[in-house]
C-alpha cells in the first residue's frame, strides 16, 4: 500500500474528526466578527406605549451593528440583505402575520404573541404561548423572576455562561413576560417554573423542525423580553462582579447579547446524507478503538441482531470486546466506547455503566431512567412504541428527522425517514433540554427516538453526563431489518458517540 | 454678625435673573403666575417642600459646605474663610469664626461635637470644635482638598483632592494620614453607606467608582447608563440605592448591590449636589426622597415610592444655584446655600425648605453666642 493510501484515512480523520468531537461545542465568534452587520429592528408604529425599542436600539448600535428601524406594517422584502431581524414585542402579531417566517434571514424576537406566526410554537394561547403580566397574573409574574438554565452546552449556553441552576432574569420588578412552548426542533436554553414547556429562550438551528413541521428558514431565537423591561436584564457591576455566584446570577444581558450573537453567527453547513462517505469517515476513526458491547449472551430473541451488529462495527475497523449483562462495570476501562444492546435486561444491568467516563450508546430505551437519560416515570418519560403489551402506539418503522444540522442526522432531511423495513417495536423518551435531539416517533414529538447529550451535559435528576451519552431505538430482532437510512443513523450516531471519547 | 432671615422676598434676585427665570419657568410648563415668584416650584403641586426662609449670607464668597448638628440645634455653613453658626430655631447667627484658607466642604461627627473642614488654598483641613465653634487644629495634607466624608464605622475621615486625582484616609481624631489612593478622572460627589463602600462620582468616566473603606482599595466602578456626566450622588443605605445625578440631566437609580442602573428618571442639567432624605415632610408625606440641587439654579427631587419604585418628584426653580445642603432630620427641614450673584461684594443666600405652606418668619434673635 502506497504511502498517500496509507495516510488518507488519518487525513479524513484530521479534516472530519474535529466536527464530530466538538459538535455543540463549538464557540461563538466575537461580536468584532460582526461589526457593522445590518439588523432591521421591527416595531409598532405607535409611540405612545412605553417601551424600550431605542434602548434596544442604541444597544445593538453600542454592539457595532447597524440598525434599520421598520414598522410591523413595513413588507417583509424590508429585511432584504439584512444579517438579522430584530422583532420587538411593540410590534402587533396581527400586522405582522407570517411575513418574516419564510424569510432565510435569521431572526430574534421577543414578540411572544407572534410566536406562532414565525411557527415557534403552535397557535394555542396559554398552552403554546403565554404573556405572564403583574396585572393578570400578578404572583405569577414574580416567578418569572428566575429563570433556569435548562441548556448548558450549546453554544449559546456556553457564551452566556449559562449554568443548571436559578438566575435572575429581570431586576427585582414583576414585569410582563412571555415564554413559549417550543416544536420538535427547539431547543430549550432557559425555562421557567421548572417546566421545559414554558421555555423562556429557546432557539431553532436553520433547517430545525419548527412547531407546524416545517424546516426553519434560518435560525431563530424566542427571547422572554416585553415592551418595557429590556433596561430591567440583569447585570452586576463593581465589586459584586467579582464573585461568580453573584456574575452567574445577574445574566439576562449577557444572555442577550448570546442570543443576538448565536443568531448573527453563521450556521454550520448541513451535513450531506452520504452513506459511503459517512462509511470511510467512519471507518477512519474506528482504527485502534476499542468497544465494549454489552449484551445478553446467547439471548434468545436478538441474538442475530446482536451478531450482526458486532460484525458490522468489526467490519468498521473497531475492536469489539463482549461482555454479558452480569459482567462487572470495570470491563468499561479501557474502552473508547460502551453500546448496550437490548438483549439485555434492564433489571439485571442494574446500576452498570451510569458513573463510567466513557462514551456510551444504549439501544435499551428502558434503560432510559437508568442512565439518567429521562426522567422515572414510564411511558410518561420512556417508553416504546409498537410493544404489545406494552403501549397503546401501534408498530412503527419511521422516525421523524427533527433537527438535521446534527452529525447524528447522518445528513438525513428533515421529516419521516424509515428507520427499519417492516413495523415494529421503536423505543423513546424524553431527555432534558440539555440533550441533542435528531429524532422523535412520528406522531409523537415529544418522544424523542434518537439523541444524545454530550459531556457535562445536564441529564435527568440532575445527573452530569460524565462522557458522551446517546439513545438508539433499536429493538431486539431489529438490526437486520434496519434501513440504509436507519444503518446511516447507527453509525452516525456511533461516531458522533465515540468522538466525544476522552483518549 | 446677625444677618436677618427673612420670608422669600423678590429683593434678592436681580431684576435680569427674574426675567430669565420667568422665561425658564414658562419653557418648562410652570403654570401661570409661579414664574412672579422668586422660587418657583415648577411643578408646585408635586413638589413637597416650598421655600419658608431666605436671607443673605451677608458674606463674600461661594458657601463650601453646609451642615446640621445631629440634634438638630444648629446649622454651619463654610463661606469665604469663614465657618458662620445659625441657631436652627431662631436662626439666628450665634457664632463665627475665621479659619485660615477659603473652605471648600465641611462634614461632622456623629455626636456632633467635632466637624472639619477643607481649606482649599492652604491644603489643610481645620479641625472644629462646635460647642462653643472654634479652631481645633488643622492638619497640613500636600494637596488641595475638595470634598470631605466622615464614615463613623471606620472613623475615618476621607478627603477627596479633585485636582491631585486623590482620596486620602485620614484618622479623624489624630489627623494622621493612614492611606492614600488615586482616582482617574474628574471627580465629583462622594457618599459612604457606612458598612464599607464610598461612592465617588467620576463625571468623565460616566461612573461611580467604588471604594472599599476597609483597605482603601479600588474594588471596581459601577456604570451609570442612560445619564452622563454623573455629578451629585445621594445614597440610601437602608434600600442600598445610589441616586446619581448627570449633568447632561437625568438621575440614575442604582441598586448599589450589585452596581445596576434599574431606574432613569428625568431631570435638570448641570452639576449638582444631592442628599437623600427619609420622610422629609415627616411621617405623612413622602416616604423618601432624593434632592439634588444644581449650580443653575434648580432643586429637583427623586420620591421613593417603594425600594424598587422610584418617580420624578417635580423641581423648584432656585434664585441662584445650590451650592451647599444638608437636612435637619428633626425638624424635616433642607437647608440650602446658594451661589452669590456676579460682581463686587455679593453674597449668596441661605433658604431653609420644609413642609408647610410659607410662614412670616420667627423674629430674628440677637446677639452672636461667643
Amino acid at each position: 500500500m502506497s504511502l498517500a493510501r496509507r495516510l488518507l484515512p488519518w487525513c479524513v480523520v484530521a479534516i472530519l474528526a474535529p466536527a464530530y468531537a466538538t459538535g455543540a461545542r463549538s464557540k461563538l465568534p466575537p461580536w468584532s466578527a460582526f461589526a457593522g452587520r445590518r439588523v432591521v429592528f421591527v416595531s409598532g408604529a405607535a409611540t405612545a406605549v412605553p417601551n424600550d425599542d431605542a434602548r434596544v436600539r442604541a444597544h445593538l448600535r453600542a454592539l457595532g451593528l447597524r440598525v434599520d428601524r421598520v414598522t410591523d406594517a413595513a413588507p417583509s422584502a424590508a429585511a432584504a440583505g439584512a444579517s438579522l431581524i430584530v422583532i420587538s414585542s411593540t410590534a402587533d402579531s396581527n400586522r405582522l402575520g407570517g411575513k418574516y417566517a419564510d424569510v432565510h434571514v435569521p431572526v430574534f424576537t421577543w414578540d411572544t404573541a407572534d410566536y406562532p406566526n414565525l411557527g415557534l410554537t403552535g397557535p394555542r394561547l396559554h398552552r403554546d404561548y403565554d404573556v405572564v403580566g403583574p396585572t393578570q397574573h400578578f404572583a405569577e409574574s414574580f416567578s418569572m423572576l428566575y429563570g433556569y438554565g435548562a441548556n448548558t452546552t450549546s453554544a449559546l449556553s456556553r457564551a452566556a455562561g449559562l449554568k443548571a441552576q436559578l438566575f435572575g432574569t429581570l431586576y427585582l420588578e414583576p414585569a410582563t413576560v412571555g415564554w413559549g412552548r417550543p416544536g420538535p426542533g427547539g431547543r430549550v436554553i432557559v425555562d421557567f417554573s421548572g417546566t421545559a414547556r414554558k421555555a423562556g429562550v429557546f432557539t431553532y438551528e436553520r433547517g430545525a423542525m419548527l412547531a407546524g413541521g416545517a424546516p426553519a428558514p434560518a435560525r431563530r431565537v424566542a427571547f422572554y423580553l416585553s415592551d418595557a423591561n429590556f433596561h430591567l436584564l440583569t447585570a452586576v457591576h463593581g465589586p459584586a462582579a467579582r464573585d461568580p455566584q453573584l456574575r452567574d446570577w445577574y445574566l439576562g444581558l449577557r444572555l442577550f447579547d448570546a442570543s443576538l450573537r448565536w443568531a448573527l453567527a453563521a450556521p454550520p453547513p448541513p451535513p450531506r446524507y452520504d452513506p459511503a462517505a459517512l462509511d470511510a469517515r467512519i471507518s477512519a476513526v474506528a482504527h485502534g478503538k476499542k468497544i465494549l458491547f454489552v449484551e445478553r449472551i446467547d439471548a434468545g430473541e436478538g441474538r442475530e441482531a446482536d451478531r450482526q451488529i458486532v460484525a458490522h462495527l468489526r467490519r468498521l475497523g473497531f475492536d469489539v470486546v463482549i461482555a454479558d449483562q452480569m459482567d462487572p462495570e470495570s470491563r468499561a476501562a479501557g474502552m473508547d466506547l460502551v453500546m448496550i444492546s437490548s438483549t439485555c435486561s434492564k433489571y439485571k444491568l442494574a446500576n452498570k455503566y451510569v458513573d463510567i467516563k466513557v462514551p456510551l450508546i444504549t439501544l435499551e430505551g428502558l434503560l432510559a431512567d437508568t442512565l439518567h437519560l429521562a426522567g422515572r416515570k414510564r411511558y410518561r418519560d420512556y417508553g416504546e412504541h409498537g410493544e404489545e403489551k406494552e403501549s397503546v402506539d401501534p408498530p412503527t418503522r419511521y422516525v421523524d428527522i427533527v433537527d438535521p444540522a446534527s452529525s447524528m442526522a447522518a445528513g438525513l432531511a428533515i421529516g419521516p425517514v424509515a428507520f427499519t423495513h417492516s413495523p415494529g417495536v421503536l423505543k423513546w423518551a424524553r431527555p432534558t433540554p440539555d440533550a441533542i435531539v435528531v429524532a422523535t416517533l412520528p406522531g409523537s414529538p415529544a418522544q424523542r427516538s434518537i439523541f444524545g447529550y454530550v459531556a457535562g451535559a445536564t441529564m435527568a435528576d440532575g445527573f452530569v453526563a460524565p462522557a458522551r451519552r446517546a439513545l438508539l431505538p433499536l429493538d431486539n430482532p431489529s438490526y437486520g431489518d434496519m434501513t440504509a437510512a436507519g444503518k446511516a443513523l447507527f453509525d452516525a450516531v456511533v461516531l458522533w458517540t465515540i468522538s466525544g471519547a476522552r483518549r | 454678625m446677625n444677618e436677618r432671615p427673612s420670608v422669600a422676598q423678590s429683593s434678592i434676585v436681580p431684576r435680569s435673573s427674574r426675567a430669565v427665570r420667568a422665561i425658564l419657568a414658562l419653557l418648562t410648563g410652570a403654570v401661570a403666575g409661579t414664574c412672579a415668584l422668586p422660587v418657583a416650584a415648577v411643578h408646585a403641586a408635586a413638589f413637597p417642600i416650598s421655600v419658608r426662609h431666605q436671607w443673605p449670607i451677608g458674606r463674600p464668597g461661594i458657601p463650601g459646605g453646609l451642615i446640621v448638628a445631629p440634634d438638630g440645634g444648629h446649622a454651619y455653613l463654610g463661606v469665604g474663610r469663614a465657618i458662620v453658626a445659625y441657631d436652627a430655631v431662631s436662626l439666628a447667627t450665634t457664632a463665627s469664626i475665621r479659619l485660615p484658607g477659603t473652605v471648600e466642604d465641611l462634614t461632622i461627627a456623629a455626636d456632633g461635637v467635632r466637624a472639619y473642614a477643607a481649606l482649599r488654598d492652604v491644603n489643610a483641613i481645620a479641625l472644629l470644635g462646635l460647642d462653643p465653634l472654634r479652631l481645633l487644629g488643622t492638619w497640613r495634607l500636600r494637596y488641595a482638598p475638595s470634598a470631605l466624608l466622615l464614615d463613623p464605622t471606620t472613623g475615618s475621615l476621607y478627603v477627596q483632592s479633585a485636582a491631585a486625582h486623590r482620596l486620602s484616609e485620614l484618622d479623624a481624631t489624630t489627623g494622621r494620614v493612614r492611606a492614600h489612593l488615586r482616582l482617574a478622572g474628574r471627580l465629583q460627589q462622594m457618599a459612604a453607606n457606612g458598612y464599607g463602600a464610598l461612592f465617588v462620582a467620576v463625571a468623565d468616566r460616566d461612573a461611580v467608582d467604588v471604594v472599599d473603606t476597609r483597605t482603601l482599595r479600588l474594588t471596581g466602578a459601577y456604570p451609570v447608563r442612560r445619564c452622563a456626566g454623573p455629578s451629585g450622588l445621594a445614597l440610601d443605605p437602608v434600600g442600598r440605592r445610589l441616586f446619581v445625578a448627570c449633568r447632561s440631566g437625568g438621575v440614575a437609580v442604582i441598586d448599589t448591590d450589585i452596581g445596576f442602573t434599574f431606574e432613569s428618571l428625568p431631570g435638570p442639567p448641570g452639576a449638582s449636589r444631592g442628599v437623600f432624605v427619609r420622610s422629609p415632610t415627616g411621617v405623612d408625606g413622602w416616604k423618601g426622597a432624593a434632592f439634588f440641587a444644581t449650580r443653575r439654579g434648580v432643586l429637583h427631587a427623586v420620591r421613593m415610592f417603594a425600594f424598587i419604585r422610584y418617580a420624578g418628584g417635580g423641581r423648584l426653580l432656585l434664585p441662584r444655584g445650590g451650592a451647599a445642603m444638608a437636612f435637619d432630620p428633626r425638624r424635616h427641614r433642607l437647608w440650602l446655600a446658594t451661589v452669590p450673584a456676579d460682581g463686587s461684594g455679593a453674597t449668596g443666600s441661605l433658604l431653609i425648605l420644609g413642609a408647610a405652606a410659607p410662614a412670616r418668619a420667627p423674629a430674628p434673635a440677637t446677639g452672636v453666642r461667643p
